[in-house]
């Protein structure tokens, strides 16, 4: 188990720093001169020298690449071009908006795919399974930013309920912040609830098939019993993975509905940043986003090894009959 | 009365015209308290079928008719309800593949303990001892296999245990065991075979053993059964079906062991043909395609019948028992 882990936090390392050299790179490689960006086209050359200099442009690549990687690590990275704040204090407050979010949309699109899943491959070919699969089907088809748009004309324009777009601030309590949270997370929700509950089903109906559930049934368990204590843990080792990858389409998706419904987060932030040419801010936010997503995959790698114990030690037999 | 009783089972899938098709057709078996029998046959005469009747866990869609009983009680009418009491309980099955039949994410342990705890109300820590002592009996020492394995760090052999382990962990009157042996190689058959012969004696259990090997039948079972194409063709004594078959089926079936004195390199002798699938069996004897001795008269179906020593055969031209051993 350890060894294991040993190996998937290496794995995590060579990926960020493999993340942070191509941002690198491309970036670099992109035409744009900063000072230029900030001082404006009539700027003289002298002035625009010297905020070169100040900002460290006149070095070699892999000094500056060194700087930023150092400050990355040590938690000084350089000032955004356009707000001229150090990028941590521009993420702070956003980190508070897209973190409650995606964890929203997350619980919210788990929540209501297990069950449904679960029931539509119980009641396989009835009319359950039939709706289930025929409203998942539409979800999965729906982009998240038209679901978004229409869960604003019914629940926000039409019946009122819940704000339309913005964010209050959580000093203005909880309630307030949360209803702002609500519409959007269900936009990025609903899609992704849709994938997984079809995914659900199909992992259901496959453990249904396994001759382990029919040793189960044999001891005198009941369906249902058979599926909660034997089928759900076999069932959900690919249904993890599938979470795992959905999490990444969920940053992606927080930067469109964030949009969408104004919300002051990392998404918005980083539609802005790409907007303005704000490169140190791009940079810096790729690297966060590419360190959560392998974080996310690290988190799923275990879990893989908490619900699988043939991951957990080794395939060597104690002794041949 | 037979502790098992089984009489005219039929197992149909809805046919494609909407008949229902007979997988099964009218299987007539009988177990005494103690006893043993033995259901022979090739792949696809149903005698799993028959077998997962018998313990109400058809897979979906097939369903069950004619006479099924445990000591009166029968079987096919009960509620669900009912048959869970009995299942695992009375009624106990060790399946074929001891690779996939055991849940790969749960101990070795855990899943002995679970009949126990749910059908002799046993404590959970009483539930975990008795599965201990159980996985003990069956050859897999605690203090080398503690119960805290998986299933994926044993042998097939040693699985195939634990697979046992779970069917008789609550003292069972009736052992189903479908083809335990034929995932394992040759050496760890033969030490399942005494395992399950020596549980049988020693808990006065009844076993139905069903193989398509005639020596596995032999080594278990003092009566026999054999299956072709749903139906029960040949039953009686093993020992006298063996020496002096009538069913021309059995006799191919005989026929085609191999034995030591053949030429290495020669054909293997077989049963011409396969068993025909259940839409095609031809009308009356379905084995009259196969069959050396068919004629006119096989078109009519035949019953089976039984001589003064008990050996009944269901064919029109049986072998003549001075034909002797095939």
């Amino acid at each position: 188990m350890a060894w294991f882990l040993a190996r998937r936090a290496v794995a995590l390392v060579l990926t960020l720093w493999a993340a942070s050299l191509v941002v690198f790179v491309v970036l670099e490689v992109l035409p744009g001169d900063p000072a230029l960006l900030i001082l404006g086209v009539g700027a003289r050359e002298d002035t625009l020298a010297a905020l070169r200099e100040s900002m460290g442009l006149d070095q070699p690549a892999w000094a500056r690449y060194l700087n930023w990687v150092g400050g990355l690590l040590t938690g000084h990275m350089a000032n955004s071009l356009t707000y001229d704040v150090p990028v941590p204090a521009l993420l702070g407050p956003r980190l508070a908006v897209s973190g409650p979010l995606a964890l929203l949309a997350l619980t919210l699109a788990v929540a209501l795919a297990l069950p449904l899943g679960v029931l539509a491959a119980a009641r396989r070919g009835r009319a359950t399974d039939v709706t289930v699969m025929g409203v998942s089907q539409l979800g999965v088809a729906v982009p998240n930013f038209w679901l978004g748009l229409l869960l604003v004309l019914v629940f926000a324009v039409g019946l009122r309920w819940l704000p339309s777009g913005g964010f209050p601030g959580w000093e203005a309590g909880l309630g307030p912040a949360l209803a702002a949270l609500i519409l959007p997370a269900l936009a990025l929700a609903l899609p992704q609830a849709a994938i997984l509950a079809r995914v659900t089903r199909s992992a259901v109906l496959e453990v249904l098939g396994e001759d382990y559930m029919r040793t189960a049934r044999a001891k005198g368990l009941s369906h249902a019993e058979a599926l909660w204590h034997h089928g759900l843990r076999n069932a959900m080792i690919p249904l993890v993975t599938i979470m795992g990858l959905q999490f990444s389409f969920l940053l992606a998706g927080t930067i469109i509905i964030e949009t969408v419904f104004t919300l002051p987060g990392i998404g918005r932030l980083m539609f802005q940043a790409i907007g303005q040419r704000d490169l140190v801010v791009v940079r810096d936010l790729v690297v966060l986003l590419a360190a959560t997503v392998g974080v996310v995959n690290f988190l799923v790698d275990v879990s893989y090894a908490l619900l699988d114990p043939r991951l957990r030690h080794g395939r060597a037999g104690v002794a041949d009959e | 009365m037979a502790l098992l009783d089984i009489v005219g089972l039929r197992v149909e899938t809805p046919g494609t015209d909407g008949a229902p098709l007979p997988l099964v057709d009218g299987v007539t078996l009988t177990l005494e308290r103690g006893g043993s029998l033995g259901l022979v046959g090739e792949s696809g005469c149903g005698k799993s079928l028959t077998a997962l009747a018998a313990i109400g866990l058809l897979p979906p869609g097939l369903r069950t008719r004619g006479r099924l009983a445990l000591d009166g009680e029968d079987l096919v009418e009960a509620p669900e309800r009912r048959l869970r009491q009995i299942r695992g309980r009375r009624l106990a099955m060790v399946f074929q593949e001891p690779m996939t039949a055991l849940n790969p994410v749960r101990t070795i342990g855990s899943q002995v303990a679970e009949g126990p705890r749910r059908h002799l109300g046993l404590t959970r820590r009483q539930a975990r001892e008795h599965a201990r002592a159980v996985l003990d009996r069956v050859g897999l020492d605690p203090t080398r296999f503690p119960p805290t394995l998986y299933p994926h760090q044993l042998s097939g052999g040693q699985r195939q245990r634990v697979v046992i382990a779970i069917a008789v962990a609550c003292g069972p009157e009736v052992l189903i065991a479908d083809e335990p042996t034929t995932a394992l190689d040759v050496a760890t058959q033969a030490r399942i075979l005494d395992l399950i012969n020596d549980l049988v004696d020693e808990r006065d259990m009844a076993l139905l053993m069903i193989s398509h090997d005639l020596g596995v039948i032999a080594e278990t079972a003092p009566r026999l059964s054999v299956m072709y194409a749903g139906r029960v063709v040949e039953s009686g004594p093993t020992a006298r079906v063996l020496a002096a078959p009538y069913h021309p089926y059995t006799r191919g079936l005989l026929g085609a062991l191999p034995r030591g004195r053949g030429r290495p390199g020669a054909p293997l002798a077989a049963i011409p043909g396969v068993v025909p699938a259940p839409d095609r069996r031809p009308p009356g004897c379905a084995f009259t395609d196969r069959c050396p001795r068919s004629d006119t008269a096989c078109r009519i179906a035949p019953a089976l019948v039984a001589d003064a020593h008990g050996q009944a055969v269901a064919c029109h031209h049986p072998h003549d028992p001075e034909d002797g051993a095939p």
